[in-house]
């Protein structure tokens, strides 16, 4: 059993090493939380769910309130570990929370979610506490071997005629000035193109395997930290769709720095003795929690973020200048996204999208208001917003719809579709001439637009029967 | 650097501590006139009588299991001493060995993480050429296969509810259930098909889904003969 004990327990990381580990991978995962927000309303909708694991099918279907909470807290409990913030606790609450929300449907399917979260899990083991010296540790060396195992299996998989062939390759990349200097090249060599797309596919093999094996012999990470870090920017210059995947594994990367880098890292960080105790960064971190429920959120995400600032202050058991800064960084971090990114947007637009699509009118109707006071410039929010107006009908809603579809042709008033809608509405309202004249300047804008050809048939006086 | 031994009741390896700390040499734990003995290093610890591997618990209080130096080990006899004592559990540790639950998870996560893509390779073995079960090669999920030929799959969902169609199923599920159909997941079909088939008035079920897989050969998953209603 000494292998067993040597190459678990033997590992020595420096402190230095794992707070820039900490920093990078909970930064990024903090970000990677926050951007799927937009996504929650795919959780539940309509009351359907297919859980990852068929034991969770006992679990109502999930909600796109709860799946919201659920994402800005985990995406603040990460931007505190990644600020030092009881990491441990921190890491095993996200992995906690991301797990119920990734297993609990497979409206989230992306293996990198997977593979983040199995990382979170072994980041709740990892003793990211200040340490006057390396420590070993279990939990970052089966981190590394996690990596490659992804890695040998991923090869595994692209042991494959298929794939080799580059074929498979080639069909992926999207990117047309990578498909247009394959061709160039392929040319000035005199070879077929899907022979460079099958070196290629080779090379991708080959270096997975590569990355395997380098991750586990200390020697070799410089080699790992050159190919890995090529490797996973490649993937993302070539245009694959994979979120935040390559951020996830370049932050993971740091791990392999090489000592010289780190001991630099070392030689700048602040000193832990630096920390003094002082009760008013509990307040501060309090006034974080109420900026949240500026969010433009429903109100019970911005109460459950509140809620969750105000936690993990309580919990906060040696209040320190640091870590009521750090605290109070990670509340704001959060409110600075939600005011600079487009996430709130994107929540209540696919929200919107959906539920109008499915006929929840008044949902859909709530979620393009709301989408407009975020952005009063989105034109097809307007016209959405003016056709559920129509569809619902109650009353009022009329007025409201030309009020809507005349918001959207003032900023874009080249839009025959909109001036169609705009004919529908004033006709619904009995407004007959203004009716035609929308009608007809959709027609002049473009004369196929089947809605206002509808419209103008209608209002035509209709001719006496023979 | 040697192993060296204060007293009958500890034995230390000091040399990590030596080469971090050149200029303080090695404090004496032992009571006076305790011995004190070198030892070979490349001399096997197990060679070694079995009391003198013992470390004094005493010694170790000042040491928590994560060998993190407690304020006590501080006044003990500094940091020197504080590191020293985490040597000695280290040690003590070592040879003490016995698998514990880190062991048990390590086992377990590597077990999951063998088994799980395995199995992948050992179903797609056996899947057939048309049909439901063939289905099995398309669910890719927890095997690592990404960006993998089958990933390449486009599939075609046809639904007929109560004789007509094709349905237009965003009217019904939201786009993310659409995406998965589309990619052949059969957890999904079943699902999508029961939701139709709960909807109010909805008496009848079908579903064609037709495939085409990466080197483009078509294949039929679920025929439209199946009713998924009853």
């Amino acid at each position: 059993m000494t292998w067993w004990r040597t190459f678990w327990y033997g590992l020595e990381i420096e402190p230095t090493r794992l707070r820039i580990l900490r920093i990078a991978f909970f930064g990024v995962l903090g970000l990677d939380l926050w951007q799927q927000v937009s996504h929650a309303p795919r959780y539940g909708a309509g009351g359907m769910s297919v859980p990852h694991i068929s034991l969770l099918s006992a679990l109502p279907a999930p909600h796109r309130d709860w799946v919201l909470v659920l994402f800005c807290l985990g995406s603040f409990l990460a931007f505190r570990a990644a600020m030092g913030v009881a990491a441990r606790a921190s890491a095993a609450a996200v992995a906690a929370l991301f797990g119920l929300i990734y297993f609990w449907s497979q409206v989230d399917s992306y293996q990198h979610h997977y593979l983040v979260w199995m990382i979170v899990l072994l980041a709740a083991f990892v003793p990211w506490e200040p340490a006057n010296g390396p420590r070993e540790h279990w939990a970052v060396r089966l981190l590394l071997v996690q990596l490659s195992l992804v890695y040998l299996w991923a090869a595994v998989a692209k042991m494959d005629p298929h794939w080799l062939e580059g074929r498979t390759l080639s069909m992926q990349i999207s990117k047309e000035w990578v498909r247009e200097g394959v061709m160039n090249t392929a040319r000035a060599w005199e070879i077929k193109p899907l022979a460079l797309w099958s070196a290629a596919a080779w090379s991708v093999m080959l270096a997975e395997l590569t990355l395997a094996v380098c991750l586990q012999v200390r020697r070799l990470w410089p080699a790992a930290l050159v190919l890995g870090l090529g490797f996973h920017i490649g993937i993302e210059v070539l245009g694959y769709k994979i979120g935040l995947f390559s951020a996830f594994m370049v932050a993971l990367y740091s791990l392999l720095l090489p000592a010289r880098v780190v001991a630099w890292c070392d030689r700048i960080w602040p000193s832990e003795e630096a920390e003094r105790r002082l009760g008013p960064a509990m307040a501060l971190s309090l006034a974080g929690a109420a900026a949240t429920l500026a969010l433009p959120f429903p109100p019970v995400a911005a109460l459950a973020a509140g809620v969750a600032l105000f936690a993990g202050a309580a919990a906060w058991s040696r209040p320190t200048l640091p870590t009521g800064i750090a605290q109070l960084t990670a509340g704001l971090a959060l409110v600075t996204l939600a005011e600079t990114t487009d996430q709130a947007r994107d929540y209540y637009k696919y929200l919107g999208g959906d539920t109008r699509r499915r006929g929840e009118v008044d949902v859909a109707l709530d979620a393009y208001e709301n989408v407009l006071a975020i952005d009063p410039e989105y034109v097809s929010g307007w016209v959405r917003l003016g056709d559920l107006m129509l569809r619902r009908g109650a009353e009022g809603d009329d007025e409201a719809a030309v009020e809507a579809f005349e918001t959207a042709l003032d900023l874009a008033p080249r839009r025959a579709s909109s001036w169609s809608r705009l004919a529908r509405a004033r006709a619904a309202r009995g407004e007959l001439e203004a009716a035609a004249e929308a009608a007809e300047r959709a027609l002049e804008l473009d004369p196929e637009e089947p809605d206002a050809r509808a419209v103008l048939r209608r209002l035509a006086p209709s001719e006496p029967n023979p | 650097m040697a192993l060296e031994i204060f007293d009958e009741r500890c034995l230390v390896h000091l040399a990590a501590q030596e080469d971090r700390h050149p200029s303080v040499r090695p404090p004496r734990l032992s009571e006076p006139g305790a011995e004190v003995a070198s030892i070979d290093p490349r001399q096997d610890d197990e060679a070694l009588p079995r009391d003198r591997r013992a470390v004094s618990e005493r010694q170790l209080l000042a040491v928590d299991d994560d060998h993190d130096v407690q304020p006590g080990a501080e006044q003990i006899g500094g940091q020197w001493h504080a590191e020293l004592y985490a040597t000695i559990r280290r040690m003590s540790q070592d040879d003490r060995y016995r698998p514990g639950w880190r062991d048990a998870f390590i086992a377990t996560w590597l077990i999951v993480q063998i088994v799980l893509p395995l199995s992948y390779y050992v179903r797609a073995a056996t899947v057939p050429t048309e049909g439901e079960g063939r289905a099995d090669l398309y669910d890719e999920r927890f095997t690592w296969r990404m960006f993998s030929p089958v990933r390449m799959l486009r599939c075609t969902p046809e639904y007929l509810v109560n004789g007509e169609g094709p349905v237009s199923l965003e009217r019904h599920v939201h786009s993310a259930w659409i995406s998965l159909l589309k990619r052949g997941r059969m957890d999904v079909v079943e699902a999508v098909s029961g939701y139709l088939c709960a909807q109010p008035g909805t008496e009848s079920v079908r579903l064609e889904l037709r495939c085409r897989e990466a080197d483009g050969s078509r294949v039929t998953i679920v025929h439209g003969a199946r009713e998924w209603c009853l």
